[in-house]
C-alpha cells in the first residue's frame, strides 16, 4: 500500500514538474524597460502658495532705529528733535583770588612811651589791618561760606620782647583767633587756619570788601624797644560754597559752537523733503544768583548740496541775532534755577528757508553778559557750587512734510548661480515663477520703482519692473493728513523659463532697485507721519517646474 | 539604486498594507476534504467524520495596485509617475478614491470537529492580525499636477486600521434534509491591541492667497500608550508615548481576555439536483468592543494658512513667524482627548457559489466573493476545478478575477499520509513575470500581481472516506 502511494505521488510530482516548466516558459512576459533618468520627460508640476504677510509700521521703524531724536507726540505724530547742550563757563564771575598781605611795624613806634619806659617795663600793642578780598572795585562781596581756603598768618617779633600776642579776624565765624607767646628768644610764629566751613561776613569800605586782622599784645621788654614786628597774611586755595554780593558786569563768549545732525539722509531721507514746520529754540538755565543777557548770533545752517558745502544765515526779525535775558536764580535750599527760552519759528524768522533741505550742521556764536542792569540797590548776586550758565540749542520739527520724487537706488545681492547650486540643470527645471506682491499702504507716500537684474559689473541683464512701475498708492487722507484706509496695490514679478536660463547663463549677481517716493499731492499739500502709519505686504507665489530625476 | 527603491516600496506596500480579516484562499471553498473549508462557509461539512486541526498559517496580501499601475506601458518603454506620458486617469480607474493596501496573518493554533449524525460540530482557536491602510488618491494626484491654484484635495479616505485578536470559533452545521445544509459559527473574539483612524473629513483647498484645511476625525487606540493632555484641553496633547513595559508585561497584555467581541458566520448549501449544488455564506458579521487602555484623540477644525505673519518689530522675524505657525497648528484645530470605549467592525464578506459535479471525484465550481469596507467594495469571482484522483489526494485548480483589479491562477493541494493531512493553497498566483530593466539595472518582477493569498497547515483526519452514506466511487447513472 505504501509503495502504491509513493509511486503515485512520484508520478504526480513528475507531471507537476513538467507542468511547472511549461507554465514558467509561457508566463515569461516581455522585458520591461524603464528609464527614469530622463528629465526632459518628467512632468511639470505647478503650485500656488501664500508665503509671507509682512507688516511694518512707523512705530516698528522707531524701535529698530533706536534713535532718541525721534519721538511720538500725544497725538501720535512723529517728531524729530535734535539738541545740543552748551555750558558757558563763569568760574571767574565771583572767584576770590589768593590774598597775600604783609605788614611791618617799628617796635619803637608800637610801644612808644614818653617818657621812655623803664627797663623790664611792659607795653601794649593794638593793631587793626583791613584785608581786601575783591580785586575789582565794582565787585562787592557781602557774605560767603567757604568750602576751602588755607590761611596762614605769620608774626615775627624782634628779640627781647616777651609776652602773649593774640590775633583774630572778627568777620569770620566761628571766630578765627590765636595767641602766640613770645619768649624773647623764640619770637617767630606762624599759624595755619582752614576756612572750610567758616562763614565770612565781609566789612565794606569804599570799593572794598574786607576782613579785619586784629593783633593785640602786652609785651615786656628788657631794653629800649627796638626792631620790628612783621605780619604776613596768606590766603590760598579759596573755594566758596556760596558767595553773596555784587559780581559786576562781565562777559563770557563761545565762538563757533557746532551742532552736527548726523545720518539725516541715510536714516530718514529728511534732507530730501520739505518740512512744513521747524523751530529752533534757545533754552537757558541759570543756577547762579546773577541775571544774564544772552546773545546768540551768526547762526549758520550748513549742508552739502551736490557736493558743495552751503551755508545759510538764520535771521530773526531781520537780524542774525537772538537776544534774551535770564533772571537770577532764587536762593533757597535747594537753589531754584531760573530759565528762559527763545523760540525761532517760521513767523519770526527765515528758518523754513534755511532749514529746507534739512541742515547737517548748525553753527552759532554765543555771548553772555552778567548783571546787564548793573548794580541794582537792595539786590544781591550769589553764586553757589554751579558756576556755569547752561544753554540748550534745540532744533525740532514735526514730521510734516512734502516730498517730490525722493529718489534712491539700492543694490541687493542676487547671486543666481549660487541659488541654483551652480547647476544649470536646476535652473532648467524651473518653467515659470511669479511673485505676487499685494501692498496695503497706510503711509501718505506713493512709490514707483524700477527693478532690473544685473551681472557683477552692474550691466543690466533683464528688466523686472520698468518705467517706474507704481508700487504704492496713497489712500484717502483726513484733514489731519492721516491716511484713513490703506490703499491696495498689487504688483506681479514674473519670470519665464527663458529669462531664468538667461539669469544663469549671464551670471546674474545683483538686483538693482530704483525708487521714487513722493508724498501725497506733493505740489500743494504737506503730509503728517503718525506712528501707526505703515505698510503691509502680502507675498505669494505661483510657480511651475519640472520634477527632477531622482 | 532607483530599482531597489521602487521594488522595496512596492513590496512594502504589498506586505504591510493589510486587510481587516484574513481571507482564506477561494480555492479552499470547494475543498471538502479540508475541514477548514468551513472557515468560509460554516454549512460546509468536511468529508471526514472527525478532525483535529493542527497549526496553520494563512497569509493574505492584497493591493489595489500592481507594478503595472505604478509603472505604465507606453509602448516602447514603461514610464514612472514622474513622466509626462504617465496617465494618471488609468491609475485612478484602478484605485478609485483610495488606494488600499491590506495584509493579514492568521495563526490557527488548534481545532477539532466531528460528525454526529446529520450534525457537524467544530471548534477552532487562533490568533489574527490585521492591518489596513488607505491612501487617498488625491494624495497621489499631487504628483500629477502639484498644488495649482483652485485645487481641492480630498484626503478623507486616509485611514489606518490595525489590530490583533484571538478568535474562538464554535461551528455547527446540520443537514436539515437531503438537499439543504445550514451552518452557523459563533466566534467570541478577544482583542489584544488596536489602533484606528476615523477620518470624517480631511480636505485641502489651495489658492495663491490661502490654503484652507478642513479636518475632522479621530484616532483611537487600545494599546499601552500614554497621552498627556495639554494645559488647554483643546490643544494638541503635550505628549503621546508608549508605556515602558517589560516582556512579562507584554505577555500579560496579550494573554488577557479583555476587549471582548463577537462575530457570526452564517452559511447554507443547497443541493438543487444530484449534480448541481448552490451555496452561500455571510461571514464576519461582528465587532470587537475595545475597553482596555483606551485613548482617542479627536480633532475638528478649519485652518487657513495665508502666509507667515512677520512683524517689523520682531527682532528675529523668521523664528517668530515659525513659532506662531506651530502654535496655530496646535491650537486652531480643536483637539479632544478621551478614553471612551470604541468598536471596530470586522469586514463582512459574502460568498455565493455553484458547483457542478461531473463525478464524485471531479467537480467544477464558480464562486463570487463580495467584501464590504468603508470607502471600498471589492468583488472577486473564482472558477475552479476540483479533482480527487485518489482518496488520499485532492487538487483544486482555480482562476480568480477581480473586475478592475487583477486576475490569477490559484490552486490547492491536500495530501493524506495516514491520518495526517498536509494542505497548501494559494490564490492569485502570479501568472506572468518579466525582467525589468530600470536605468540599466535588471530584476525580476510580477508586473500584474496585486494579491497573493497563501494558506498552509496540518490536520489529523479521521474517517477520511467521507460522507456517511455517499460513495466515493463514480456514480453509475
Amino acid at each position: 500500500m505504501f509503495k502504491y502511494i509513493v509511486m503515485n505521488i512520484s508520478r504526480l510530482l513528475k507531471v507537476g514538474y513538467f507542468i511547472v516548466l511549461i507554465i514558467l516558459a509561457s508566463c515569461k512576459g516581455d522585458d520591461i524597460i524603464i528609464n527614469t533618468d530622463n528629465p526632459d520627460d518628467n512632468r511639470i508640476l505647478s503650485g500656488a502658495l501664500p508665503a509671507i504677510n509682512f507688516s511694518y509700521t512707523i512705530a516698528d521703524g522707531l524701535k529698530e532705529l533706536a534713535d532718541d531724536r525721534l519721538s511720538v507726540g500725544a497725538d501720535g505724530l512723529l517728531s524729530f528733535k535734535s539738541w545740543q547742550d552748551v555750558s558757558i563757563a563763569w568760574e571767574e564771575l565771583a572767584a576770590i583770588n589768593d590774598v597775600n598781605e604783609s605788614w611791618s611795624y617799628s617796635m619803637s613806634e608800637l610801644v612808644a612811651m614818653s617818657p621812655a619806659p623803664p627797663l623790664k617795663a611792659t607795653g601794649s600793642i593794638s593793631i587793626q589791618e583791613k584785608v581786601k578780598f575783591n580785586t575789582d572795585d565794582e565787585v562787592r562781596y557781602d557774605k560767603g561760606t567757604f568750602k576751602n581756603g588755607d590761611l596762614t598768618i605769620s608774626i615775627e617779633l624782634s628779640a627781647g620782647f616777651s609776652g602773649p600776642v593774640t590775633i583774630s579776624i572778627p568777620e569770620i565765624t566761628p571766630l578765627l583767633t590765636e595767641t602766640f607767646n613770645a619768649t624773647g628768644f623764640d619770637n617767630s610764629f606762624s599759624k595755619n587756619f582752614s576756612l572750610a566751613g567758616r562763614e565770612v561776613n565781609f566789612a565794606q569800605g569804599v570799593d572794598s570788601s574786607y576782613v579785619t586782622l586784629n593783633i593785640e599784645s602786652s609785651l615786656s621788654f628788657s631794653d629800649i624797644p627796638s626792631g620790628q614786628m612783621k605780619v604776613d597774611f596768606d590766603l590760598a586755595d579759596i573755594e566758596t560754597e556760596i558767595l553773596f554780593g555784587y559780581f559786576g558786569q562781565k562777559q563770557s563768549s563761545i565762538i563757533n559752537e557746532v551742532k552736527s545732525i548726523d545720518k539725516m539722509e541715510e536714516d530718514f531721507g529728511l534732507a530730501s523733503f520739505e518740512l512744513k514746520e521747524i523751530s529752533y529754540t534757545l533754552h537757558t538755565n541759570n543756577h547762579m544768583g546773577v541775571p544774564f543777557n544772552i546773545e546768540a548770533s551768526n547762526i549758520r545752517f550748513n549742508r552739502v548740496v551736490d557736493g558743495i558745502e552751503k551755508s545759510e544765515l538764520l535771521t530773526v526779525n531781520g537780524v542774525s541775532k537772538i537776544e534774551m535775558e535770564v533772571d537770577s536764580a532764587t536762593f533757597g535750599s535747594p537753589i531754584q534755577p531760573a530759565s528762559n527760552s527763545f523760540r525761532v519759528h517760521k513767523d519770526n524768522s527765515n528758518i523754513l528757508e534755511v532749514s529746507n533741505p534739512f541742515p547737517e550742521q548748525i553753527i552759532i556764536d554765543i555771548l553772555s553778559s552778567s548783571n546787564p542792569q548793573g548794580n541794582i540797590p537792595n539786590t544781591q548776586n550769589f553764586i553757589g557750587n554751579i558756576d556755569s550758565l547752561y544753554a540748550q540749542l534745540e532744533i525740532q520739527a514735526p514730521v510734516w512734510l512734502k516730498a517730490k520724487e525722493y529718489t534712491r537706488k539700492d543694490t541687493i545681492d542676487f547671486d543666481f548661480r549660487k541659488i541654483m547650486d551652480q547647476d544649470p540643470e536646476n535652473a532648467d527645471l524651473i518653467e515659470s515663477l511669479a511673485m505676487y506682491l499685494d501692498f496695503y499702504n497706510k503711509l501718505p507716500f506713493s512709490a514707483n520703482a524700477n527693478l532690473f537684474i544685473a551681472d557683477a559689473d552692474g550691466n543690466k541683464i533683464e528688466d523686472v519692473l520698468s518705467n517706474f512701475k507704481s508700487l504704492l498708492d496713497v489712500g484717502t487722507l483726513n484733514s489731519e493728513g492721516k491716511v484713513l484706509e490703506a490703499k491696495h496695490t498689487d504688483v506681479v514679478v514674473s519670470f519665464d523659463k527663458s529669462q531664468i536660463k538667461k539669469f544663469f547663463d549671464q551670471k546674474a549677481m545683483f538686483l538693482i532697485l530704483e525708487t521714487k517716493t513722493s508724498s501725497y499731492n506733493n505740489e500743494t499739500e504737506f503730509v503728517k507721519i503718525f506712528e501707526d502709519a505703515g505698510l503691509d505686504v502680502s507675498i505669494s507665489f505661483e510657480a511651475s517646474g519640472r520634477i527632477p530625476s531622482f | 539604486m532607483q530599482k531597489f527603491i521602487y521594488f522595496f516600496l512596492f513590496v512594502f506596500l504589498l506586505a504591510f498594507g493589510t486587510l481587516i480579516r484574513a481571507q482564506d484562499p477561494m480555492g479552499l471553498y470547494y475543498m471538502e476534504t479540508i475541514p477548514q473549508s468551513s472557515f468560509i462557509n460554516p454549512a460546509m461539512q468536511p468529508r471526514a467524520n472527525g478532525f483535529v486541526a493542527l497549526p496553520s498559517v494563512n497569509q493574505n496580501f492584497k493591493s489595489d495596485i500592481a507594478f503595472k499601475n505604478v509603472f505604465q506601458d507606453v509602448g516602447s518603454e514603461w514610464v514612472s509617475p514622474l513622466s509626462k506620458r504617465y496617465d494618471f486617469s488609468k491609475l485612478k480607474r484602478a484605485t478609485g478614491k483610495s488606494i488600499d493596501f491590506q495584509e493579514s496573518l492568521d495563526l490557527g493554533l488548534f481545532g477539532l470537529g466531528f460528525r454526529s449524525g446529520r450534525d457537524y460540530i467544530s471548534i477552532n482557536f487562533g490568533v489574527k492580525n490585521v492591518l489596513q491602510t488607505g491612501i487617498p488618491y488625491d494624495f497621489i494626484s499631487i504628483a500629477d499636477k502639484g498644488f495649482p491654484s483652485g485645487s481641492v484635495f480630498d484626503f478623507s479616505t486616509l485611514r489606518l486600521k490595525g489590530y490583533s485578536y484571538k478568535e474562538l470559533a464554535l461551528g455547527y452545521s446540520r443537514e436539515w434534509n437531503e438537499k439543504l445544509t445550514l451552518g452557523v459559527k459563533v466566534k467570541p473574539l478577544f482583542g489584544m491591541v488596536a489602533g484606528m483612524t476615523d477620518i470624517n473629513s480631511f480636505k485641502l483647498k489651495t489658492s495663491r492667497q490661502v490654503w484652507d484645511v478642513t479636518v475632522s476625525g479621530s484616532i483611537s487606540s487600545s494599546a499601552p500608550i500614554e497621552v498627556v493632555e495639554a494645559e488647554d484641553s483643546t490643544d494638541f496633547p503635550e505628549s503621546v508615548e508608549f508605556k515602558d513595559m517589560d516582556s512579562d508585561d507584554w505577555q500579560g497584555y496579550f494573554g488577557s481576555f479583555d476587549n471582548m467581541g463577537v462575530a457570526f458566520d452564517l452559511g447554507g448549501v443547497y443541493q438543487f439536483t444530484p449534480r448541481w449544488t448552490f451555496s452561500a455564506a455571510l461571514v464576519n458579521l461582528g465587532y470587537i468592543n475595545w475597553t482596555k487602555d483606551l485613548n482617542t484623540i479627536s480633532f475638528n477644525g478649519n485652518y487657513e494658512f495665508d502666509g507667515l505673519y512677520v512683524n517689523g518689530s520682531d527682532e528675529d522675524m523668521g523664528d517668530a513667524a515659525m513659532d506662531a505657525l506651530e502654535e496655530d497648528l496646535k491650537t486652531i484645530i480643536d483637539y479632544d482627548v478621551s478614553h471612551k470605549k470604541f468598536n471596530t467592525g470586522l469586514t463582512p464578506e459574502f460568498y455565493a457559489g455553484a458547483l457542478y459535479e461531473f463525478t464524485p471525484s471531479i467537480t467544477m465550481g464558480v464562486l463570487a466573493r463580495s467584501m464590504f469596507q468603508k470607502h471600498n467594495f471589492r468583488q472577486d469571482f473564482n472558477f475552479s476545478a476540483n479533482v480527487q484522483p485518489y482518496s488520499f489526494v485532492s487538487i483544486n485548480l482555480n482562476y480568480s478575477v477581480r473586475p478592475s483589479g487583477g486576475n490569477g491562477l490559484g490552486t490547492a493541494l491536500s495530501l493524506l499520509l495516514g491520518p495526517l493531512q498536509i494542505y497548501a493553497m494559494a490564490d492569485y498566483i502570479p501568472t506572468r513575470y518579466s525582467t525589468v530593466n530600470m536605468d540599466g539595472d535588471e530584476f525580476t518582477m510580477f508586473p500584474y500581481t496585486r494579491n497573493l493569498s497563501v494558506k498552509v497547515g496540518l490536520n489529523l483526519i479521521f474517517g477520511r472516506h467521507g460522507y456517511r452514506d455517499r460513495p466515493m466511487l463514480a456514480r453509475n447513472m
